[in-house]
């Protein structure tokens, strides 16, 4: 029985696996560039710290939960109107939910990634700015070379941390009937019965992605540590 | 070759450089001593339009600047051919030690990378730590670093090479390496401008020093009328601070 | 779905139904914080505890509640606990059982995270106090309680803020199991009105997690300077 429905829910789970991948991987890489330029932003001008400072504060406030209804419950009909309005001929209602999800996740990962590269950036030793710009670097070759290179190392462990983060906020998106790890579990077990099988091996599966995901970015971090600490193979758990 | 007018520098109420004019002939050397907090480092800063002036002129050959608004085009100029070594050697920290030479030929000064490469193994031997040349900032004692800032500083070949107190955040046992290629470009008629604490090596070297507190130049003169009979009260208060017991000059 | 327009009037009625369940919220806050901090405590210890078996017991737990989501947890929790109750026989499930499952969940996640805490904490207080400590001739609970304690708490102080407002945040999938909370209320609010003010029931919801959180990072801001002068005053006087 208990061995049966392991099975079962293992079965259901794997197909939802691309779909919380894309959930993270999507929503990551588009924000990966406005969050790195805001970030730095955020670290040097007085207004852009403020401007980027209140939509940080304004995410961090709102529980993901609620975005998610808020959403659901608004979006739709606002598309709509806004369709009405111009006259486009698409159908809002007919929009996959997925799309939502990936908006919600993105709005999030993108106040944690400014977050992330504001102090990843302002980390970067002020002397080797001034070094390059003595040398006779323009301010966009400072930037490119010295500023953007020591802030993507000093970000890695923070943007794991993100990612991570992301992978489990994606758990979320079954509240929009989205059929990703989450949504398949309860479908499993509604099939089983076994609720304790099904969310034990969902939550293993979870923990197993999120331990792939850590595993590579300190395997990235690892080729850093010479840079940072001037002696190879210093690593350790994150 | 490099002449300075009435740079003053404010940092908020407070004068840094008050006034300062100083005039460096090619193949020159001048040193400036002076109380700490008293400009020096200022003063290397704004001749390098590290940071704008609130008021100054800077003849640089034919180059004429206002040291308050230099403009993009002449403030690269400029920094092109000045070297600059600081005192906290400030490598590049993710790029190993030919890297840091390399990108300063490539990206301040648009050599093509094989010249860079070629130039950059060059002046590692300069310095003596080409089996260095891979070696991340790091990596490498307070000496090492700082050779490898004199060479990063001298790859291009400036006119100019400006070193703001290039031995004090050293060990007292890894002064005499980086003095001694400090020596080496001074016996090969490298023009420069250097703040130092190391009385004696200033002694050794320099053709003038200058004795700069509060903002302005207090002292200036030929290198043994200064260090070994001041004309102020406060160079020779200064002077005995910094000389080592039981000598005096060179 | 049809649209209508935003009223502004119906927010402030909705905030109002909402305000007076804020206890519910604050209630699974202030417990599952308190829980946190206990179970963190003793993780730490484990993962710097000598025997290597505990360490690596700690170092999977914290694995495990790094790539856990609060939801999964949370449902876990809810479907595993009557079964263990019932192994050893205790009742069975009501709304009592669901705030407790709730609130063990995120004392759950903030365990995970104030281990962290604590950890960057005893890292930061300076070796030789410790070491001083013990040459006077401190026992291990006295070194625990007047020199570990106090100085991990201050220093940990500002991170718990921040696991402060991100329990709050989080907690709000605690409806998915049907706890009446803010959420859980603004829900049934929604579904009385048959799916009526959902937008404006939600925009007071949003505005009362708004004020919440300011409102804790300013208690936490007021803990912190109080925390620094009780602190340096202590320090002053030396040690008991
Ligand atoms: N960026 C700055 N902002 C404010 N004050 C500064 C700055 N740089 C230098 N100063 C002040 O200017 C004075 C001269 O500093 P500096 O040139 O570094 O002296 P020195 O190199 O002779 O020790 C000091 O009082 C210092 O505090
Ligand atoms: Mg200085």
């Amino acid at each position: 029985m208990a061995a049966n429905a392991f099975v079962t829910t293992i079965r259901e789970i794997i197909p939802g696996l691309p779909l919380t991948l894309v959930l993270t991987a999507v929503p990551l890489v588009l924000a990966l560039v406005p969050g790195v330029l805001l970030g730095y932003l955020r670290s040097r001008g007085r207004l852009a710290y403020y401007l980027t400072g209140a939509y940080v504060t304004l995410f961090r406030s709102l529980p993901v939960v609620l975005q998610i209804l808020f959403a659901y419950s608004w979006l739709p009909s606002l598309l709509a109107g806004l369709a009405a309005a111009r006259g486009w001929t698409v159908d809002v209602f007919a929009i996959s939910p997925v799309w939502y999800a990936i908006a919600v996740l993105f709005f999030n990962t993108l106040a944690a990634l400014i977050e992330v590269y504001r102090s990843a950036f302002s980390a970067v030793p002020a002397r080797e700015v001034e070094a390059a710009r003595a040398a006779g670097f323009a301010e966009s070759r400072v930037f490119i070379q010295v500023r953007l290179p020591q802030a993507f190392m000093f970000a890695l462990p923070n943007l794991a941390s993100a990612t991570v983060n992301l992978v489990r906020m994606s758990a979320l998106a079954y509240l929009m009937t989205v059929p990703e790890m989450t949504g398949r579990a309860r479908m499993a077990a509604g099939l089983t019965f076994d609720t304790i099988t099904a969310y034990g091996v969902l939550l293993l599966a979870y923990v197993a992605l999120c331990f792939l995901i850590d595993s590579a970015y300190d395997l990235i971090y690892g080729r850093f540590m010479r840079r940072l600490h001037g002696t190879a193979g210093v690593r350790g758990l994150t | 070759m490099i002449r300075v007018t009435d740079l003053t520098k404010m940092y908020g109420s407070l004068r840094a450089l008050d006034g300062v004019s100083l005039a460096i002939e090619k193949g020159e050397i001048v040193t400036v001593i002076g109380p700490s907090g008293g400009g020096k480092t200022t003063l290397l800063r704004m001749i390098d339009l590290l940071e704008p002036a609130d008021h100054g002129r800077l003849q640089f050959d034919s180059l004429d600047v206002d040291m308050h608004r230099p403009g993009r085009t002449k403030k690269l100029a400029v920094r092109r051919r000045i070297g600059f070594v600081f005192q906290q050697f400030n490598l590049f920290s993710h790029r190993t030690v030919r890297q840091n030479i390399v990108d300063v030929l490539c990206f301040g000064h648009g050599w093509p990378k094989r010249d860079a490469e070629a130039a950059a193994d060059e002046a590692l031997l300069d310095v003596d730590l080409a089996d260095k040349r891979d070696a991340y900032p790091a990596e490498l004692s307070g000496g090492q670093a700082q050779r490898a800032a004199i060479a990063r500083a001298m790859a291009a070949r400036p006119d100019l090479l400006i070193l703001d107190e290039p031995t004090s955040a050293l060990d007292p046992e890894l002064t005499g390496e980086v003095a001694a290629v400090i020596r080496r470009l001074a016996s090969d008629g490298m023009t420069m401008l250097m703040v130092t604490h190391h009385v004696d090596l200033a002694a050794e070297l320099a053709d003038r020093v200058l004795v700069l507190a509060d903002g302005r130049i207090v002292e200036e003169g030929f290198v043994h009328d200064v260090l070994d009979n001041p004309q102020t009260d406060r160079t020779a208060a200064f002077l005995e601070r910094v000389r080592p017991p039981g000598r005096s000059g060179l | 779905m049809n649209y209508r327009t935003f009223n502004v009037n119906e927010v402030a009625s909705a905030a109002k139904d909402l305000l007076p369940h804020a206890g519910t919220s604050i209630l699974i806050l202030l417990a599952a914080l308190a829980g946190g901090i206990l179970m963190g405590l003793l993780l730490t210890f484990l993962l710097h505890a000598r025997s290597p078996v505990l360490s690596l017991i700690a170092r999977i737990y914290l694995r495990v509640l790094r790539g856990a989501p609060a939801v999964v947890l949370l449902l876990l929790v809810f479907y595993g606990l009557p079964v263990l109750f019932s192994l050893i026989g205790i009742g069975t499930l009501t709304q009592t059982n669901r705030l407790f499952a709730v609130i063990l969940t995120f004392a759950l996640m903030a365990s995970a995270q104030m281990a962290n805490v604590f950890t960057a904490a005893y890292g930061a207080i300076p070796k030789n106090q410790l070491e001083a400590a013990k040459a006077v001739g401190y026992t291990v609970r006295n070194r625990f309680f007047h020199v570990w304690l106090p100085q991990g708490l201050r220093l940990a102080l500002p991170n718990l803020a921040n696991t402060a407002t991100w329990l709050l945040k989080e907690g709000a999938v605690a409806y998915t199991i049907g706890v009446l909370d803010l959420v859980g209320h603004a829900q049934l609010r929604i579904s009385s009105q048959y799916g009526g003010g959902a937008v404006e029931t939600y925009t007071a919801l949003a505005l009362i997690f708004f004020v919440l959180i300011r409102l804790i990072e300013v208690l936490f801001h007021g803990l912190e300077r109080r925390a620094s002068v009780h602190l340096v005053k202590g320090a002053g006087s030396g040690g008991r």
